[in-house]
């Protein structure tokens, strides 16, 4: 599987935080307890993750568990990419 | 009734103002849209901490008295008129609120005693029907310039933790299928989806062609 962990870091860093600029995150962080993915950044990352992917993230799909990390974004991206999910 | 359709077009004019007529035709006018019902246990709610905002910000009731003394200051007059619009009928609110004013709010309709009939008219359409102790919960509103920052989730919450300090032991509502940020919101929060359906509406007409859906999705 391809990791494009730093990929989806470097877009959250620098599209989604933009009350804290320069904010480092490890791909383990949570985003939600952050505040970063609330239901306005949800929408902002799906839409960046289907349009930098080419994939369709589904309704299923949007559970906490596959937002709460970059790590976990990433595993989304790569089970949608390889016809997992 | 006067009041009621100048409530209706404020609201018509300011969602054109702040949106697109997009998105108003969006709410008028539908086909087969998709509906989750939903229910929580307020047993089982989470945290207040889980979703803090600012410190100056706090979970206050709408009550008439507040309203009238205008001590709820709304960025959107057509909020305004529905709060009043909603206390007339006898729903009760929660407003998050700061110095500034309305962040965003939420209604109830309780069910004191199932045999005066439906709380609320969506129950028919969602086929949900709740008991006495239950309570509906619709239509929340966040003021566009306070959206982030968990608002939705921190204002939904601290409602359903305030319903269980005066005694309710359920809440239902539902969200579309299709708004994202809502289906976010109420799985973050970890309420129970019932049966899907699918509602039609054109402009003002009630909602028609009510179709149950598959077996809920989470």
């Amino acid at each position: 599987m391809a990791d494009y962990t730093g990929t989806i870091k470097d877009f959250i860093e620098n599209e989604m935080i933009s009350n804290n600029p320069g904010t480092i995150l490890s791909i383990s962080d949570s985003l939600i307890e952050n505040g970063i993915v609330d239901s306005l950044g949800v929408q902002v990352l799906i839409a960046y993750l289907e349009k930098e992917f080419g994939i369709s993230v589904a309704d299923n799909d949007i559970i906490p568990e596959n937002f709460d990390t970059i790590s976990s974004v990433a595993n989304l991206v790569n089970l949608k990419l390889n016809g997992i999910r | 009734m006067i009041k009621y359709c100048m409530m209706r077009a404020v609201q018509a004019a300011e969602t054109l103002k702040h949106n697109s007529i997009g998105k108003l035709l969006n709410e008028i006018i539908y086909f087969d849209r998709e509906a989750v019902p939903v229910e929580m246990d307020l047993a089982v709610l989470r945290p207040l901490e889980d979703f803090a905002r600012q410190s100056d910000e706090i979970l206050v009731e709408v009550t008439a008295k507040v309203l009238s003394n205008r001590g709820l200051a709304y960025q959107m007059k057509s909020r305004y008129l529905k709060a009043e619009h909603y206390l007339n009928t006898g729903y009760r609110g929660f407003a998050m609120v700061n110095t500034e004013g309305v962040s965003g709010d939420i209604w109830c309709a309780v069910s004191t005693d199932p045999r005066y009939g439906l709380v609320h008219p969506d129950e028919s359409w969602l086929n949900i029907n709740c008991a006495k102790g239950e309570v509906y919960a619709f239509d929340m509103y966040l003021n566009p310039g306070k959206r982030g920052f968990n608002l939705a989730a921190a204002l939904q919450n601290g409602a359903l933790h305030a319903l269980k300090k005066q005694g309710f032991t359920k809440v239902y509502g539902f969200y579309w299928a299709d708004n994202v940020a809502a289906l976010w919101v109420h799985r973050t929060l970890r309420w129970k989806e019932l049966k899907r359906v699918q509602a039609s509406r054109f402009i003002l007409s009630k909602k028609f062609c009510i179709r149950s859906k598959t077996e809920p999705v989470a």
